[in-house]
């Protein structure tokens, strides 16, 4: 594989190695250095300042830039506050979280630690999955060694610093991703968005000033720390620099979690890293950053994986998972899969998303089934911008998989709607 | 405030930092539909029917969650918002089942209106319906799920404004619907106000004893005042060709002090009407029976019974102006007692201080930064005002503060600060609140007191007094108290709520006595009970016993002459409420009036009545009264929710939801048998009890739902006390 240079691996750097996910293998490879170093020889602006310049966006999917959103948090002046740590990741295809928190649980809680001394929080919660028990396991017995180690407590390191960490399980709803909900869900309550503003950061958890940040962000806050913010904006794109996961499923030959610099090429992923479609079929669509974003097809692959670039191509990054589909498969069937998802994880609290959901899995199901119409399509596309007006992320991009998909594969649905029947369909 | 502009549709509006753009639209005529939102309950932005374009937003933004911002353009009328809108009525309208026709919310249903005027003109919608046939039917409320929007305003009534937190989702995404927690009203502790019912915009949550009865749009709709109680509510009564269907408080429409709030017995207790305990004719005792006799013969009677004879006058306090008026002119002023003595004692004590009998109106605790509420078991004798107390805080963001014996559920919870002291305390508690009013280094060496002052101090404070202080032995000396303290604060108002709808006037026209007191010939009862107006008090010997009463009642066997009248909903007049005058109207035909008979009366001429006697004024606080001895405790005796007045007892549709009678002790100082025995003076009671952690250490709570016979006699003497009563428990 000619001209592809082998990038050094940051945020996977420990997962291979035997029991990576004891202290005593992260300490030996370096860990708690940045603790270390940012508690004693930097202030929490100090790392607020480094984490502005090396330019990291939050990798749960919205993009934010993560040293504005806790220059935000600092500032407030209510007490408590708290570190929250998103790690509820549910959406289908995305896996990436995981290999952290299962092979290299310190770096999370490395990350979290420096995070809440910049922030000035007091407490932290690690909001876990609910399907993820063994990533709970690993997770409580990682904080246990960092508590007898003095990672974890009152006066860490000798210093005022003190942080109290728990692992909190979700009950399995999606929705609580959204942070909002996750604070709602943290609470004891029932996990629904609240209205914003007030952000979690002035108002969140017991509506006290919480920062929000995923498990990937913060698994680079180490690095950063340790290497410094103008070395880490050196890498990938200019504008959202930085190592990402990239989560590879479909029909390549491949899958699996790839670390690779923010703005690889998407072919570059699929054909180089994934090593290609499975037996070297045709490429037929690729869902580019999980499951509610839009469809790309194969002429638009060359597009870089990055936040900007991907909003251009009219998709966007999301959680960076790659979806891969080939000429086998039907992407009606697809479409309606991704959107019963969603119809299955909507709270229901507000109505574009609540009935939207519905409507469009009874319409994506009846083209598949062969019942459909050609006006069908445009109900669709008209459904699709009514769920532009829901209340939170997950009803505004939930139709996106088969909007995207009607505009780009209409033939193919009008070919289910002419045949009465899936053409996919064997038998 | 410093206000601001905002241009909304070219119109350029006034708005209050903190606003909404949809209030703004609101107060300048601007409709912007709305499902979720409700002007009384904390914005959701959940049904997203209210969008607006907003320049500079990208996205459409729900004006009910949008703060006003200066130089805000807000358009509300454009293609987009139009398309935005049309296509949300659409997703609410696509299941929605179409039962107008035998739906009870037909005619005054939200979703009809705004379907009809912002909706989609034709359905897309080919899949057949979602049905969602979940009905959770309560004693008093039925929800019917297929007709529920999710707009969620019930579960934010309940749980915020109410303080119940009874109604939830339960499930997710389209397949949510609302329930009872644990689908039982009953058990998940619903005291049924109704207020759900009310603010639902669809025919989801249904008022059981209305449903399937009639049309809204037909109904004659009376504004008239509830008199269960002294609140005073405003509330709507609908009746078709002279029958009450139901009453309807309108929250957010009504403008009476409760604002549309209801309790049980304003939205349900109507049907004291059709009660089969009414009277229907007037009867006589002849030969030592009682006979029917026409109402002509009972005039008769009573003219010659009453001529000239001292009356012992026995009253109820949910008189019209009109009635007891005329029953002054009629049975003189002199030698009356009622059941709102106690309330009486309380503004006597009050007038020695202040020099007035005068207290001030409900609307005076919004003016004021804070709220000291002072009495017990506010949220069962008048429970809209404990509701209202609640919003000060929560909507307006009043500081409430209590001074009480007895925690309260719907107070407590949004009270800035709360002196719970033992009853024999609460004049000292007063008093060391009046001393650091008047001394800003005085210290009464209780943290609690110290903190309850220094909350007080440079705010503008209203006082409210309610529930069972009136009651109290010490009820003259709490006025006094009272009087006192409020003269040395800030602002200095006090609300004073009396028990019955009409208490006011009872003790403004007559000279209260106390029932022993009394020394006239002939007794006469008008619309009271004895064992409920007065436990524990016998009539006078007399020659005679006239009794005016809408109901059989326990007395009708004890009297001479029996009098039907008529209940409250069958009145035209006014009654002096909280709030000033307040109307009563009706449109129903009535068969007995006790305005008529009266009239047919002669007027006493018996010179000049001589007025009131001056009060003597003192210019002290009230003193401590009440003492307990060792082993004693302090009783409270506590007529429930739904028992008050005897509601649950006429109504049927509030007997479905009555409380029970018990005991309440604390775990400490209950004995371990099962029944105990409690004695007061010479009465004894045998009864069930209940350990109950809330009810402080000394003091019991005996919550009956009707003053039974032996109720009564057990409270012998104790008149017109109903707390602070001592008494002893003896293992049974």
């Amino acid at each position: 594989m000619a001209g592809r240079v082998k990038m050094e691996k940051l945020l996977l750097r420990n997962v291979d190695k035997e029991n990576s996910h004891t202290i005593d293998v992260y300490l030996k490879n370096g860990g708690y250095q940045s603790l270390r170093k940012a508690l004693k020889e930097m202030s929490p602006e100090d790392v607020v300042e480094e984490v502005k310049l090396s330019g990291l966006r939050g990798r749960g999917g919205a993009g934010f830039p993560t040293g504005l959103k806790w220059e935000f948090a600092a500032a407030d002046v209510k007490e408590p506050k708290f570190f929250v740590c998103n790690a509820d990741e549910g959406e289908p295809c995305t896996f990436k979280d995981r290999v952290i928190f299962e092979k290299d649980p310190h770096a999370l809680i490395e990350g979290m630690l420096i995070g809440a001394y910049a922030t000035g929080c007091r407490y932290g919660y690690i909001y876990l999955r609910g399907e993820y028990p063994i990533g709970r396991k690993i997770l409580e017995r990682a904080i246990g060694e960092a508590y007898e180690k003095g990672f974890l407590g009152e006066n860490i390191l000798g210093t005022d610093f003190s942080f109290d960490l728990y692992v909190h399980s979700g009950a399995g709803a999606y929705i609580c991703g959204e942070e909002t909900a996750l604070i709602e869900s943290l609470e004891g309550k029932r996990g629904e968005p609240r209205i914003k503003p007030p952000f979690p950061v002035n108002a969140g958890y017991l509506w006290k000033p919480t920062v929000v940040n995923n498990v990937e962000t913060l698994a680079n806050i180490p690095l950063i720390i340790e290497r410094g913010g103008k070395w880490y904006s050196g890498i990938g794109s200019p504008d959202c620099p930085g190592p990402k996961l990239y989560p590879v499923s479909g029909k390549v030959k491949r899958p699996g979690v790839y670390e690779l610099p923010m703005g690889t090429p998407l072919s570059e992923i699929i054909y180089e890293h994934a090593g290609g479609i499975v037996q070297d079929r045709k490429l037929k669509a690729v869902f580019p950053g999980g499951a509610s974003s839009s469809v790309l097809t194969a002429d638009e692959i060359d597009v870089p994986m990055d936040f900007p670039s991907l909003a251009k191509a009219g998709t966007m990054l999301g959680s960076g998972a790659i979806m891969v589909l080939d000429e086998t498969d039907c992407i009606v069937r697809a479409a309606l899969r991704l959107i019963e998802f969603f119809r299955h994880e909507s709270c229901g609290k507000c109505t574009p998303c609540r009935e939207g959901t519905d409507w469009l899995v009874r319409l994506v199901r009846r083209i598949e089934e062969g019942e459909g119409s050609e006006e069908d399509l445009d109900v669709i596309l008209s459904v699709s911008e009514t769920m532009e007006n829901s209340f939170c992320g997950l009803g505004m991009a939930a139709h996106n998989p088969v909007a995207s998909s009607v505009r780009k594969f209409r033939e193919e649905f009008l070919t289910h709607i002419e045949l009465g029947r899936c053409p996919y369909r064997r038998g | 405030m410093e206000s601001f502009k905002v241009v909304i549709d070219g119109k350029e509006c006034e708005a209050y930092p903190g606003e909404t753009v949809l209030e703004v639209a609101e107060r300048n005529g601007i409709t912007i539909p709305v499902f979720c939102y409700h002007r009384e309950l904390r914005p959701e932005g959940a049904c997203r029917v209210c969008l607006v374009e907003v320049e500079g937003a990208p996205r459409l933004v729900t004006a009910c969650t949008l703060k006003a911002m200066p130089d805000m353009v807000v358009k509300t009328n454009t293609e987009r918002v139009r398309r935005a809108r049309a296509g949300v009525i659409e997703l609410i309208l696509n299941n929605h089942t179409l039962e107008c026709p035998i739906c009870d919310k037909s005619g005054e249903c939200e979703l009809q209106m705004t379907g009809f005027r912002h909706g989609p003109k034709k359905s897309r919608y080919k899949e057949p319906r979602r049905e969602k046939d979940i009905v959770i039917q309560g004693p008093l409320i039925e929800i019917d799920n297929d007709r529920c929007i999710l707009c969620r305003r019930c579960i934010r009534m309940c749980g915020e404004n109410m303080g119940n937190r009874v109604l939830g989702i339960l499930n997710r995404g389209y397949r949510a619907y609302i329930s009872p927690f644990n689908g039982d009203f009953m058990e998940s502790g619903c005291e049924h106000c109704g207020s759900c019912v009310d603010v639902c915009p669809v025919g989801s949550l249904l008022d059981r004893a209305f449903k399937y009865k009639d049309r809204p749009w037909r109904m004659d709709k009376t504004w008239t005042t509830c008199l269960f109680c002294g609140s005073g509510c405003k509330v709507e009564i609908d009746s078709y060709h002279g029958k009450v269907k139901r009453a309807v408080g309108r929250i957010g429409i009504n403008d009476g002090h409760n604002r549309g709030y209801l309790c049980v017995r304003g939205k349900w207790g109507w049907d004291v009407i059709y009660s089969d305990k009414r009277l229907k004719e007037p009867l006589l005792r002849v030969d030592g029976e009682l006979r029917r006799i026409l109402l002509e013969e009972a005039l008769k009677v009573l003219k010659e019974k009453i001529e000239g004879r001292k009356i012992n006058l026995f009253l109820e306090s949910s008189l019209t102006n009109e009635e007891l008026e005329k029953i002054a002119a009629v049975f003189g002023t002199e030698n009356a007692t009622s059941d709102s003595l106690g309330f009486y004692n309380f503004l006597k004590g009050f007038e020695k201080v202040k020099g007035t009998r005068e207290t001030d109106k409900f609307s005076s605790i919004y003016d004021a930064d804070a709220v000291v509420v002072i009495g017990d078991f506010i949220e069962e004798i008048n429970p809209v005002v404990s509701m209202l107390l609640r919003l000060a805080v929560l909507q307006k963001g009043k500081r409430l503060l209590r001074v009480g014996v007895f925690p309260s559920k719907k107070l407590d919870s949004v009270a800035f600060s709360k002196l719970l002291v033992d009853q024999t305390e609460i004049i000292d508690t007063l008093k060391h609140v009046i001393l650091g009013m008047i001394d800003t280094s005085y210290s009464s060496g209780n943290r609690k007191i110290d903190t309850f002052i220094k909350s007080l101090r440079g705010k503008k404070v209203s006082f409210v007094v309610a529930g069972t202080v009136f009651f109290s032995p010490e009820a003259e000396e709490i006025g006094k108290t009272v009087a006192y303290l409020s003269d040395r604060v800030v602002g200095g108002k006090v609300v004073a709520v009396p028990p019955k709808a009409n208490s006011l006037k009872v003790v403004n026209l007559f000279r209260l006595k106390h029932p022993e007191e009394l020394d006239g010939d002939v007794n006469v009862v008008v619309n009271g009970e004895l064992e409920r107006d007065f436990p524990g008090v016998e009539l006078p010997k007399a020659e005679f016993t006239v009794l005016f009463t809408p109901f059989y009642t326990p007395d009708v066997s004890g009297a001479d002459l029996v009098i039907p009248v008529e209940v409250w909903l069958e009145k035209n007049g006014t009654v002096d409420g909280v709030d000033g005058k307040l109307e009563v109207k009706t449109v129903l035909e009535k068969e007995f009036s006790l305005l008529e008979v009266l009239s047919q009366l002669p007027v006493r001429n018996t010179g000049a009545e001589s007025k009131e006697a001056e009060v003597e004024r003192v210019n002290e606080p009230g003193q401590r009264l009440l003492e307990r001895e060792k082993g004693e405790l302090l009783l409270t005796v506590l007529s429930n929710r739904t028992g008050w007045n005897s509601v649950s007892y006429y109504s049927k549709n509030v007997a479905g939801v009555a409380g029970e009678r018990v005991l309440l002790l604390n775990p400490e100082d209950a004995p371990d048998s099962e029944m105990v025995k409690l004695k007061v003076g010479n009465g004894e009671l045998l009864i069930s009890f209940r350990k109950d952690s809330s009810i402080p250490k000394g003091h019991a709570v005996l919550r009956v739902e009707r003053f039974t016979r032996d109720v009564s006699e057990f409270l012998r003497g104790q008149f017109p006390n109903l707390s602070g009563i001592r008494c002893q428990i003896a293992e049974a």
